[in-house]
């Protein structure tokens, strides 16, 4: 790794860490229903809001009534991001009259948005007018992200109640997250990206002529470009923050206009994990031991870095095929050295590797350079990082309550080892706790292998694979981990947007979101119902660095041995072999 | 080929309720 790449690392985590306890400390307050200091502003809407909805935000939810709220609410966000893409065409704001959207890709997107994932088998700016991305993506950004952390706080209820059937109010809990968190973090960087250069207008796209004229593939010469426009600034903070990743361009944040500064792209690096990592604390705060948020955050750091540190290197070091050809790949005066194919020359090698790994790390999904073009080891950092299971910060809520399903099984095998029944946070853990961990856990692991698998066997699968070998089936297994996962970055050079894919990576976006959440929820109901149990001389303390070290384990044991042999026929092969030939 | 879509999208929905009445079940058996 090079001199100035350690203190961008290091500066960045620094800034990160610091901001986890005031974050996390105030959302503990807004789910709570505790006095913050936004209440005068907010409070007044929010009681506005649920008169209007009917909504008492006294009544409790057994987990199967919140259960059911959320697959409503959801099927209902599905069905309308659905309609608004297919009527777009008749729909206003729509400058450039982009016609209706297809069914299978509206299908497909809609589905991306719902369950947070925000895989997009389309190119915003050439598809997506900006009703359709306003009121139909980006809404989805706040709502998907307030439903992923909703379902945490209840798993948190669980574990913080006892001797009761009830697990909080849905409704209570999106309207809380949305009107408390999200907005507010949102409006507050969306100005600040705009400060730095991001579009947000309603205006058309602009046709200049080029400094440099140039011929198309058929020899016509062309003397202009069109810049596309529109309202980004406000999709893109909310793309961040939610862990949507979802770009408003097609080239997401490597586009000029989505993400134009240096500053800029600190200012997303750090909207991707802030509350990923702030909701560690949280939790901590809100089952009354803070030491338990801050190991299962240091759980994460303990996998986070160094993955960071490989794929840097990775990166950093010459590409062996151009290294046969000798030519100059080190760092000097006039060259960055290292692999800069697919990455921005203002961001350079370390804040491209840094961004992918935060945002398959986190289930964001964005890029500000292309995966696919990355080293074979480099690519496999972030493939890795989606397979283990999107908990090494996750996606808003999603990744932590995916983390405590492997703190719950750490505690189970501990429980195993030494003989006594296991327990977490002070709740005796059953049979039934660990069926619906392990479904947890075994749903998203099915959905990556078995959809690559019959993407790879059958003949509208392989018709899109554009690149022959290892790095063909890279590309599938990378499109699968990032859908079954909800991740929703690509490895790109896969013709995606088929009926087949469209069909196939929805099907797995839903089992990934939803097929999760519904144990977790179960989980909650069952943990609530239970007495809490004293601390006792047989009770593995669950904040120390023993436990951080077997939850470590059992995560990247559980990761290893699911996808070792898929990650073999993909990049370990396609990385053996440009060494070796 | 838009009702064939959405069916699709309900029916996951719908089993997915399915899915709940199910680990329902598995907790009061345990």
């Amino acid at each position: 790794m090079t001199a100035n790449g350690l203190p961008q690392l290091a500066i960045y985590l620094g800034i990160l860490l610091a901001c986890v306890k005031p974050l996390g400390s105030y959302m503990a307050k807004a789910y709570s229903g505790s006095a913050t200091f936004l209440d005068r502003i907010i409070g007044p809407w929010e009681r506005l809001f649920y008169r209007f909805c009917g909504i008492d935000k006294s009544a409790e939810m057994t987990w199967q009534q919140y259960s059911v709220a959320v697959l409503s609410f959801s099927l209902l966000s599905f069905l309308t991001v659905y309609a608004v893409q297919r009527m777009q065409g008749w729909l206003p704001l729509n400058p450039e009259s982009l016609p209706a959207i297809t069914p299978d890709l509206s299908f497909n997107t809609a589905v991306s948005f719902t369950t947070n994932t925000n895989w997009q088998g389309y190119g915003g700016e050439t598809t997506m007018s900006y009703f359709t991305q306003m009121l139909a993506l980006t809404v989805q950004n706040f709502l998907s992200a307030a439903a992923g952390m909703a379902v945490l706080i209840a798993l948190i209820r669980g574990f913080m109640r006892h001797a009761t059937e009830t697990i909080g109010n849905f409704w209570v809990d999106m309207v809380r997250g949305t009107l408390y968190i999200l907005l507010p973090l949102s409006l507050l960087l969306a100005v600040a990206l705009v400060s730095q250069g991001v579009v947000q207008t309603f205006g058309s796209y602009h046709e200049v002529p080029l400094l440099e004229p140039t011929v198309d593939a058929e020899g016509n010469q062309i003397k202009t470009q069109t810049i596309a426009t529109g309202p980004a600034a406000s999709q893109i903070a909310i793309k961040q923050l939610g862990t949507n990743g979802g770009g408003f361009f097609n080239a997401n944040s490597a586009h000029p206009l989505e993400n134009p500064t240096p500053l800029s792209n600190l200012l997303q690096l750090l909207a991707i994990l802030l509350i990923p990592a702030a909701l560690c604390y949280t939790f901590g705060e809100m089952v009354g031991d803070r030491r338990q948020g801050w190991a299962i955050l240091a759980a994460m750091l303990a996998i986070f870095i160094p993955l960071l540190a490989i794929a840097t290197i990775a990166e950093q070091s010459s590409n062996p095929v151009l290294a046969h050809l000798g030519v100059d790949q080190s760092p000097s005066d006039t060259q960055p050295g290292g692999n800069m194919e697919g990455k921005e020359t203002r961001f350079g090698i370390v804040n491209s590797s840094l961004w992918a790994v935060a945002t398959t790390a986190a289930s964001n999904g964005s890029v500000n350079s292309m995966h696919d073009s990355y080293t074979p080891l480099g690519g496999l950092v972030p493939m890795w990082l989606m397979q283990l299971g999107e908990v090494i910060f996750g996606g808003v809520g999603s990744g932590l309550y995916g983390m405590l399903m492997f703190a719950i099984v750490a505690v189970f095998l501990s429980g195993l080892m030494v003989g006594r029944t296991p327990e977490y946070l002070g709740k005796k853990i059953g049979a039934f706790e660990m069926k619906m961990a392990s479904l947890a856990i075994l749903f998203p692991c099915a959905m990556v292998l078995v959809g690559t698998a019959v993407a790879v066997v059958s003949a509208s699968g392989r018709a899109t694979i554009f690149n022959p070998g290892p790095h063909g089936f890279s590309e599938v297994l990378y499109a699968f981990s990032s859908a079954g996962n909800n991740n929703g970055s690509a490895f790109a050079g896969l013709g995606a947007n088929t009926p087949f894919y469209n069909g196939l990576l929805g099907l797995a976006m839903l089992v990934g979101r939803f097929w999760v959440m519904l144990p977790v929820l179960a989980i909650a109901g069952s943990l609530a119902a239970k007495k809490t149990v004293p601390v006792g001389p047989g009770t593995l303390p669950t904040h120390t660095p023993l436990f951080v070290v077997l939850l470590v384990a059992v995560v990247i044991v559980v990761g290893a041995l699911s996808f070792f042999p898929a990650l073999a026929l993909g990049p370990i092969v396609e990385h053996l072999t440009a060494t070796t030939n | 080929m838009d009702i064939a879509w959405l069916l699709g999208g309900v029916a996951f929905f719908v089993g997915s309720c399915g899915l709940v009445h199910f680990l329902g079940s598995l907790r009061a058996e345990d």
